[in-house]
């Protein structure tokens, strides 16, 4: 996800559930500074929102944190 | 043992040292559970209690002023957990039970036909007498497909979102045969993180705790596609994926979930958001049941995160990359993409492919 990383770029997108990425997500958004959406995540965070369950959980990522 | 330190403020000295400490411990020993069988239940926790310190929370203040801390102040606060499943998980009362009978504080002949009560309502035997115990309730369990919610009986606001978002529902959810008690057990046996109701107020309101109310229920696939090195292999994979994905399907909507997720996520890209979206209509219909997809989730995630260039990391084979990035390109997207197989992680699969994306997903 470092590598990938840019000047240009504005968040990073791990497409795949078999990438464990969920946790790495988390620890890299503290390194880069800049949002990185792990796939697992983002389908459970786009479910539960669109349930209208509103937990928020701390680990993940931006997405269960914040939003 | 959690410990809060406060450092600063008016209770420091000048000189900078000192502070305060805010010291907070569990006192196992004075744990108690109202069981029929109280002989039983008072032969275990003592023993149990002892052995992992339990006293240290009544002990720590004698050793806070030994240690030379001063003003000390005590606060007993008592716990109060309504129902057994909630006391069951957050003092793993499983694990004492099974430790019990490890060190032979409760016999073999206490075990299997003297008390089994208690074991059995932790669920470390049979409980299909106590199913209630330790399993999703019918009447108070909203199930979502790999997830269930606790949710007011006779709620349906999981529909309202579905047909908010487009979605037709026709009423026939697929019915499972069976009783439901023998699910139950079922899911108890495979030690499922049950809900935790509180059943005495379970219309009310969703109850909060760490197993959050939502279980996950996962159903793999079995693809048998070793390896993609032509178009055709990679068209071959994919048509074997959508196979394993119905017998997926099948074998998961047996929990009765209420909601499904698809966990493939790099198929919901191929074809791009049309196919997608028949791939969502297909499973929807195969499932009975509401579908999200890889897809239309990322979409969503980078709107709420406001970025308009987006770096993609995917261990999917190029072949199958390339097939995604001609149906975004296809899109109007523009992607620029190369190989960063160079990079060496233990959690790579098959190479790395950089993609850097400008266009559709931008706000």
């Amino acid at each position: 996800m470092v590598e990938v990383n840019g000047d240009e770029v504005d968040a990073i997108v791990c497409v795949a559930a078999d990438l464990a990425s969920a946790r790495v997500s988390d620890e890299t958004e503290r390194w880069l500074w800049k949002p990185v959406i792990s796939m697992s995540t983002a389908v459970l965070w786009y479910t539960l929102r669109a349930l209208h369950i509103a937990d928020q959980q701390r680990g993940f990522g931006f997405l269960l944190r914040d939003h | 043992m959690t410990l809060f330190f406060d450092g600063g403020g008016h209770t420091a000295p000048s000189n900078g040292r000192g502070g305060r400490i805010v010291v907070a411990e569990p006192d196992w020993g004075t744990l108690l559970i109202d069981f029929d069988d109280q002989h039983m239940t008072n032969s275990v926790l003592p023993l149990e209690a002892e052995a992992r310190h339990g006293g240290i929370g009544r002990r720590l203040p004698r050793l806070l002023r030994d240690a030379g801390l001063m003003d000390l102040q005590v606060v007993p606060f008592a716990v109060l957990f309504l129902t057994f499943e909630l006391a069951v998980q957050v003092c793993e009362l499983r694990a004492w039970a099974s430790r019990a009978a490890e060190r032979g504080y409760v016999s073999r002949e206490q075990w299997t036909c003297g008390c089994p009560g208690w074991m059995r309502r932790v669920g470390l035997e049979d409980s299909s007498q106590h199913s209630a115990g330790l399993s999703l309730r019918r009447n108070e369990t909203g199930r979502f497909g790999g997830m269930s919610r606790t949710f007011p009986e006779g709620s349906d606001r999981w529909l309202d979102t579905f047909r908010m978002q487009g979605g037709e529902y026709s009423g026939k959810f697929p019915r499972r045969k069976g009783n439901f008690d023998d699910r139950c057990t079922r899911l108890a046996r495979e030690d499922w993180r049950a809900c935790a109701v509180d059943q005495h107020d379970s219309r009310a309101r969703v109850v909060r705790h760490d197993s959050g109310g939502v279980t996950c229920h996962v159903s793999r696939m079995y693809v048998p596609q070793p390896s993609i090195s032509s178009a055709a292999d990679a068209e071959t994979f994919i048509q074997n994926v959508r196979a394993a994905t119905d017998v997926a399907i099948r074998d998961v909507v047996i929990l009765e979930p209420d909601f499904l997720i698809h966990g493939f996520t790099g198929l919901s890209f191929i074809g791009g958001l049309a196919e997608n979206q028949r791939l969502k209509e297909h499973m929807e219909a195969c499932a009975g049941l509401p579908v999200t997809t890889g897809a239309e989730a990322v979409i969503a995630a980078v709107r709420a995160c406001r970025a308009r260039n987006v770096a993609i990391v995917t261990p999917q084979p190029e072949m199958l990359t390339s097939t995604i990035t001609n149906s975004l390109q296809s899109r109007g997207c523009i992607c620029v993409g190369y190989n960063a197989s160079s990079v060496r992680q233990h959690w790579i699969l098959r190479g790395w492919t950089k993609l850097r994306y400008a266009g559709p997903w931008s706000r």
